[in-house]
């Protein structure tokens, strides 16, 4: 029995990361988690909100900056507890039969290369923009004109997200008899 | 307790398969075997349908049982 999967469900599965049917047991449990996330971010932005508002007032600029850094440690952390909850809950877990082990491998593979290819891309983007900001070089100069080791860097972390990405959807894979 | 164990083992179906034919993950089989996840009624009836059986042959638990 398979439902037809809309954008708003395949886009719940890709964030939390299942890769079997998202079915009712599975929503709660991401109903759950996303609730608490929720209750956490809002009470985060209320009080963050406050505190900067009024830091802003008398250092604008030291503002700003830390309340970027205080955003991405958020960021990271709200993510972490999504992580560790939902492999908690074994939500991930990906259950294959064994004549389909084989098919599914081959199928993250593909995943990987493509999400691979994406992240790659975007790296090579983004990260001439620090030294716009920080060393005012031209943006565009940087990426017409990428130096070798900006290359090589750009490629090695592609290679090691795409590693890192693939034993994660590895090792939710599981083999059933 | 439930009677999905015994029915799916009537059967001759495993967790797996079960849980292939009614559309839902393997684990979710099992935590409603082990009690620890009560299914909805659309899912109740499914996994009757499945199994051959009515909801109270399922679910219902006998006076003695308890």
């Amino acid at each position: 029995m398979k439902n037809k999967e809309n954008f708003l469900t395949k886009c719940i599965k890709r964030f939390y990361g299942i890769t079997g049917p998202l079915d009712e047991y599975k929503r709660q449990e991401i109903n759950r988690i996303g609730n608490n996330s929720f209750i956490i971010c809002w009470i985060y932005l209320m009080i963050s909100n406050f505190i900067f508002f009024f830091c802003g007032y008398n250092h604008p600029g030291h503002a700003v900056i830390i309340y970027g850094g205080v955003n991405f440690i958020f960021l990271m952390s709200i993510s972490f507890y999504i992580m560790i909850a939902s492999y908690r809950s074994k939500i991930t877990i990906n259950e294959v039969s064994e004549n389909n082990y084989k098919n599914e491998k081959r199928k993250i593979k593909y995943r990987m290369i493509i999400s691979g290819i994406i992240f790659g891309l975007l790296i090579y983007l983004i990260n001439p923009l620090t030294s716009v900001v920080v060393d005012h070089e031209s943006y565009l100069n940087q990426i017409i004109h990428p130096t070798k080791r900006y290359l090589i860097q750009c490629i090695l972390e592609t290679v090691f997200w795409c590693l890192f990405m693939y034993l994660i959807m590895k090792n939710r894979t599981k083999k059933m008899k | 307790m439930n009677r999905v164990r015994e029915y799916r083992e009537k059967q001759g179906l495993s967790q797996f398969a079960l849980s292939q034919k009614i559309g839902v993950a393997r684990q979710t089989i099992n935590l409603i075997e082990n009690n620890k996840y009560n299914p909805s009624l659309n899912l109740c009836i499914r996994l009757a349908k499945v199994l051959g059986t009515d909801l109270n042959g399922l679910f219902w638990e006998e006076e003695d049982e308890k």
